[in-house]
């Protein structure tokens, strides 16, 4: 043989190792690994068959080839042994193909509380981390309970601030004593008269007003209404527990302000507002921007003494928050009639 | 309430800037809800108060004048000018060329040109209100009063700040630009400039002209009168227009005028009678006689009841008292001769006749807050001194005054042990004492006791100061006012912030609302959106979905705010398939799962309608669309009932509640898709597929829609506060064996499970194959159930489970129809 058949054989030996390897990383399965490896590595497989042509070689060319055999088989029984890993390891069945990573991933349901539910337990949180306790009340009312009790008289101007819905039944005197509570005050007065002081109670709840509806006024709205009767409650005490309540609502930054306001239940009565844009820290630049949060006050010694209490001995404060306005602030909803609607495109957002 | 600054300028004096006063009022709760300033744009070196000395006709045109107007400082110009209100001798404003006016022909801000109108130059600009930009009105040049001095800034003449006021019910003073001068006083340690109320009389008395007679004393409290002779009805002077139209009035004359002035100015509510008109002379203030007639000053016909109250004469009615005169007594521009009347009138009968007769007028509307008698006279005086100096004539010696003079006012201690216990401030009560002094409030320290019943304190002797509230505040009433009255003044800001010292009081246990929170909470878990709807409903929506008891219909409103608003909801299935629909036809196919926690109304027995009903706290849930949201990884499967019950099992299950299904008949659902949810023989709600016949009202009928209800308050009965208790699970492991049977086809699944769920090996079994086909016979089915076999004892061997299995088939063969099937 001359030179040229000694290149041959070498290329043929490199032609054939690249043959072995690309069927080997094509075998999945056990079975098509033993298949190779009986074509390649068995007793009577290439390469064995191929060190046999090495007496068939000239003498000088033996060495060389030989080597380039030798090679060749520990290279493939080396990538048996990882392919047979990897064979094995994907369960003795197929190779994991490669996946498209990008694909989205299988959706979960999850679930969500509507904004107002969230609204109502942050706020009554604040409280009950202040020793106040959560009670209901019936949505409709009388009468007696929404109004007289809470200091405004039949014909009292007052009634022109909580326009009315009113339950379609008469009494002997032809007026009609039920109605959807205007504010969650009544609860104070159920309160009051089943139960002796100390009370510390919060009231969270629906209210309603005969109001058009437009982006800031829904007829039908939450409210989240206050008490505190007990010795020695004064006004320092309401401004106290309201300023934390609008710290842990809106950040320790918050501006917070009490003016004076009437509310015939309350005497002295108060409204508080926040300084919206005080609750960043870079707040020198910005304008003042006061927004009305709650309403407050003491309570109306008269109401105090129509339930009973000692009024030389008892003093008290009251406050109702509306729910929606808050839940407007902190998540930015700029129509208030979204909350009701429930699109599930909004509710899905909280 | 819009109250002009100088106007409020006539009674105190003000050097602060209008945004810092709107601030103050507003913090002591008499809130500017905004303020508006007018002319301050105006350029001084512009505008300017000019005279117009002659006008002389245009050559070419008829319709406009030529005038030459006296700008000051030996300056006059020739002007055109086209308003039709022009004369001589008026002083008018003035903008020169170069002024930014208002074109009323562009609707924009321009800059004024020399023009040469139709051949004639025009060196400036006689403007109107609107041409000024301070108001609306175009109909001519604005006409400024005669003794405004020529040459200087319009700005000085027409600027104003507008304040808009929020008066609170409790206020009544406020609705007075006196009220809110005291308040302004008070706030900057000012005093207030009472008007001048004198005036000089002739010889004549009033009662020699007019009788007054109240029938009833406790609806018209007192009644003054005076009577003025002579007057001249006319145009009121300029500065007088001037100032209702800055409010929005509109002049009508000038001694209409001078009764809106003086109530605007005091409070008291005013009424002026032509005397000629007043049969027999003789004022009757009596309730109305049933179906009397009277023709108000708006031109409507009115049909009076008692017990409201009229001003009447002799033959009849000529003013509904305290809201509005009669036509048949009204002042023409022939009245010689007026009565002016100032009254108290009660205020809910004054508010009943009001709403009754759908009039509010500002007269009934100060009434109904409550105005002092004291006051009557006061404005009385303050109107016809006036009149006297404006309209002309005579006044009548000695006003008519009927009534009680005294408001009443009574005395209210100010306690320092009270004021400290409120209000817990570091406010002194010596400057508390001050501050309500500077409101008016007459400290009294006579030992005559007959003070306000309703003190809150026994007052003690010498910490106890005690004050008369002044006229304007008849509705201080007790110490707690006072407070407010220190507090507010002072300034709630300066009051500190205390945390409530005393102990937290006893809490009830776990109440509904949290346990309303805790469902919530879980079904949220499990996929559900949480709605909350309106609680009312059309009855079209509760009958369509079987919410309307026959026997006990729901409750309705008298006035809703809209017709298909009308029915308290005794059920929350209508607005839920209302949200299902409208998110139905935003999100096509896209899965809905959605809950409410909500009430409804279930209404008293017939029996006694007037009392409360019954507020029932109820859970709905509903499933509508695809079970999975759009994704590649699956094809779309619609939700059924079993997705719904599968969410209803896990949170029935999260309170370890064992429940049944019993199959339910009910028009809302499907037959033989619905089942009733029992636990321990006790119904606590339902669940099923709907009918399309139900879904068709909600445009849902090519929509599969599953709900289940639940009772909320017999949920919290039974879970109650109970903690769930721990249950030792076996260590030792568990084997499966597969049966399948054939039985017949409605055979339930949970009749087989209960045979095998009592055998104490079996920890659990569950069909996972069942399908229904011709070759298994007729009416039959084939379920392969997988059983779930554990000890807690030691490891089962096959052996045992075999017998297991072989027991529980034969026991199974012997109480119903079951096959092995082969294969």
């Amino acid at each position: 043989m001359n030179k040229n058949t000694e290149k041959d054989s070498a290329q043929n030996i490199d032609k054939i190792l690249s043959i072995a390897l690309t069927e080997l990383s094509a075998t999945k399965t056990l079975d098509s690994l033993n298949e190779w490896k009986v074509r390649y590595l068995g007793r009577k497989g290439i390469v064995v068959q191929l060190k046999r042509s090495i007496s068939e070689l000239p003498s000088k060319e033996r060495p060389k080839f030989g080597q380039a055999i030798n090679s060749a088989s520990k290279i493939l029984e080396q990538k048996l042994i990882s392919q047979h890993t990897k064979v094995t390891s994907s369960d003795n069945k197929n190779i994991r193909e490669s996946l498209d990573v990008t694909l989205p991933g299988v959706p979960i349901n999850s679930g969500s509380l509507h904004p107002i539910t969230q609204t109502i337990r942050d706020i009554c949180e604040a409280f009950t981390s202040m020793g106040f306790e959560i009670i209901e009340g019936p949505e409709i009312e009388l009468d007696y309970y929404n109004f007289q009790m809470l200091n405004i008289p039949k014909h009292h101007p007052a009634r022109d601030g909580f326009n009315t819905l009113w339950i379609d039944q008469k009494d002997s005197n032809g007026e009609r004593p039920m109605l959807l509570r205007t504010h969650t005050s009544p609860m104070q007065i159920r309160t009051m008269e089943t139960q002796d002081p100390p009370i510390r109670l919060i009231v969270p709840g629906k209210v309603y007003r005969y109001e058009a509806t437009d982006s800031s006024h829904e007829w039908h709205f939450s409210q989240i209404e206050g008490l505190a009767v007990d010795k020695d409650i004064s006004f320092t005490d309401l401004k106290g527990t309201l300023y934390e309540f609008a710290r842990k609502l809106f950040g320790e930054d918050v501006k917070v302000r009490f003016r004076c306001d009437y509310f015939p239940f309350v005497e002295p009565g108060a409204e508080m507002a926040i300084d919206w844009n005080s609750r960043t820290k870079d707040n020198d630049t910005k304008e003042e921007n006061w927004i009305e949060i709650l309403g407050a006050g003491m309570v109306h010694p008269k109401i105090l003494k129509a339930v009973g209490y000692d009024t030389n001995k008892y003093t008290g404060f009251a406050f109702g928050i509306g729910v929606e306005r808050i839940a407007m602030l902190k998540h930015g909803i700029d129509d208030i009639r979204l909350f009701y609607n429930n699109d599930i495109r909004f509710l899905g957002q909280f | 309430m819009l109250v002009p600054l100088s106007w409020l300028k006539k009674y105190v004096e003000i050097d602060l800037p209008p945004k810092q006063i709107a601030h103050m009022l507003t913090m002591a709760g008499v809130e500017v809800s905004n303020y508006k300033e007018i002319g301050a744009h105006l350029d001084d070196n512009k505008f300017i108060v000019g005279e117009i000395i002659k006008i002389e006709p245009h050559p070419n045109a008829d319709r406009i004048k030529l005038p030459m107007v006296d700008i000051g400082s030996q300056n006059t110009v020739q002007v055109v000018c086209g308003a039709p209100n022009i004369r001589e001798g008026q002083k008018i404003a003035f903008a020169k060329i170069g002024a930014k006016v208002f074109n009323t022909h562009s609707e924009k801000v321009e800059q004024l040109r020399e023009a040469n109108i139709r051949g004639v130059k025009s060196e400036g600009m006689i403007c109107s209100i609107k041409e000024l930009g301070i108001g609306d009105d175009h109909e001519g040049i604005l006409v400024l009063d005669d003794s405004t001095e020529v040459g200087i800034p319009i700005s000085n003449v027409v600027s104003d700040v507008i304040f808009n006021i929020d008066v609170t019910p409790n206020r009544a003073d406020c609705l007075s630009i006196l009220g809110v001068a005291r308040e302004i006083a008070a706030l900057t340690n000012k005093t207030v400039l009472e008007p001048e109320i004198s005036f000089s009389t002739i010889d004549k008395l009033t009662k020699s002209v007019i009788s007054v007679d109240i029938k009833d004393l406790d609806l018209c409290r007192r009644y003054t009168a005076s009577v003025i002779e002579g007057v001249t009805i006319k145009q009121s002077p300029q500065w007088l227009q001037d100032i209702l139209i800055k409010i929005g009035q509109r002049p009508i004359n000038n001694v209409v005028d001078i009764t809106n002035y003086v109530m605007l100015e005091t409070n008291q509510p005013l009424h002026a009678f032509d005397i000629t008109s007043i049969n027999n002379r003789s004022i009757i203030v009596r309730k109305a006689k049933s179906k009397e007639k009277l023709t108000t000053l708006d031109g409507e016909d009115r049909e009076l009841e008692p017990p409201m109250l009229v001003i009447a004469d002799t033959s009849g009615a000529i003013g509904l008292a305290g809201i509005m005169g009669g036509a048949n007594s009204e002042i023409s521009d022939s009245t010689h001769t007026i009565l002016l009347e100032a009254a108290n009138f009660e205020p809910i009968n004054t508010r009943k006749t009001s709403s009754h007769l759908r009039l509010s007028t500002a007269a009934s509307y100060r009434f109904e807050r409550t105005l002092s008698p004291e006051l009557a006279e006061i404005g009385l005086r303050r109107a016809t001194r006036l009149i006297k100096q404006i309209a002309g004539g005579e006044v009548y010696d000695q006003i008519i005054d009927v009534g009680s003079k005294a408001s009443d006012a009574q005395l209210i201690p100010f306690d320092k042990t009270r004021f400290n216990q409120v209000l817990g401030s570091e406010i002194t009560y010596e400057d508390a004492i001050k501050t309500l002094e500077s409101l008016g409030f007459i400290k009294n320290n006579s030992q005559n006791r007959d003070m306000n019943l309703f003190d809150t304190i026994e007052p003690s002797l010498e910490d106890t100061t005690y004050f008369t509230p002044p006229y304007w505040r008849p509705e201080i009433d007790i110490q707690e006012d006072l407070i407010e009255e220190v507090a507010r003044i002072t300034g709630y800001n300066a009051i500190p912030t205390t945390m409530i010292s005393a102990p937290i009081p006893h809490h009830r246990p776990k109440s509904m609302w949290h346990f309303k929170e805790q469902i919530k909470d879980k079904i949220s878990a499990l996929g559900m959106d949480e709605i909350i709807t309106y609680n009312v409903n059309s009855e079209l929506e509760l009958v369509n979905t079987n919410s309307w008891d026959i026997d006990n219909p729901p409750l309705s409103l008298a006035n809703p705010m809209i017709n298909d608003q009308r029915f308290l909801r005794s059920s929350l299935v209508a607005n839920m398939l209302k949200t299902v629909s409208m998110n139905k036809k935003l999100s096509r196919d896209e899965p809905l799962r959605l809950f409410e926690l909500g009430r409804i109304f279930i209404p008293n027995s017939n029996k006694d309608k007037l009392s409360l009903p019954i507020e029932k706290e109820s859970l709905v849930s509903a499933f509508c669309g695809n079970r999975n949201a759009r994704n590649w990884s699956y094809k779309p499967v619609q939700m059924n009932f079993y997705d719904a019950k599968g969410v209803l099992q896990s949170l029935l299950n999260e309170f370890g509640l064992e429940v049944e299904f019993k199959d339910k008949q009910d028009v809302l659902y499907i037959d033989g898709r619905a089942a009733t949810v029992v636990h321990e023989g006790q119904i606590i709600g339902d669940i099923g597929e709907l009918n399309p016949e139900v879904l068709k009202n909600f445009d849902l009928e090519s929509s599969l829609t599953t709900i289940f209800r639940l009772d909320i308050h017999q949920l919290h009965n039974l879970v109650g506060s109970q903690d769930k208790t721990y249950e030792q699970f076996s260590k030792y492991p568990e084997s499966s064996r597969d049966l399948s049977l054939i039985v017949d086809k409605d055979l339930l699944a949970d009749q087989i499970e209960d045979v095998f769920k009592k055998h104490k090996y079996v920890k659990d079994i569950f069909p996972f194959d069942i399908y229904i086909d011709e070759s298994l016979g007729t009416n039959k089915k084939s379920v392969t159930f997988q059983i779930i076999f554990q000890s807690q004892k030691g490891t089962l061997t096959a052996e045992q489970i075999d017998r297991c299995m072989e027991d529980l088939l034969n026991k199974l063969q012997r109480s119903m129809k079951v096959e092995l099937r082969q294969g």
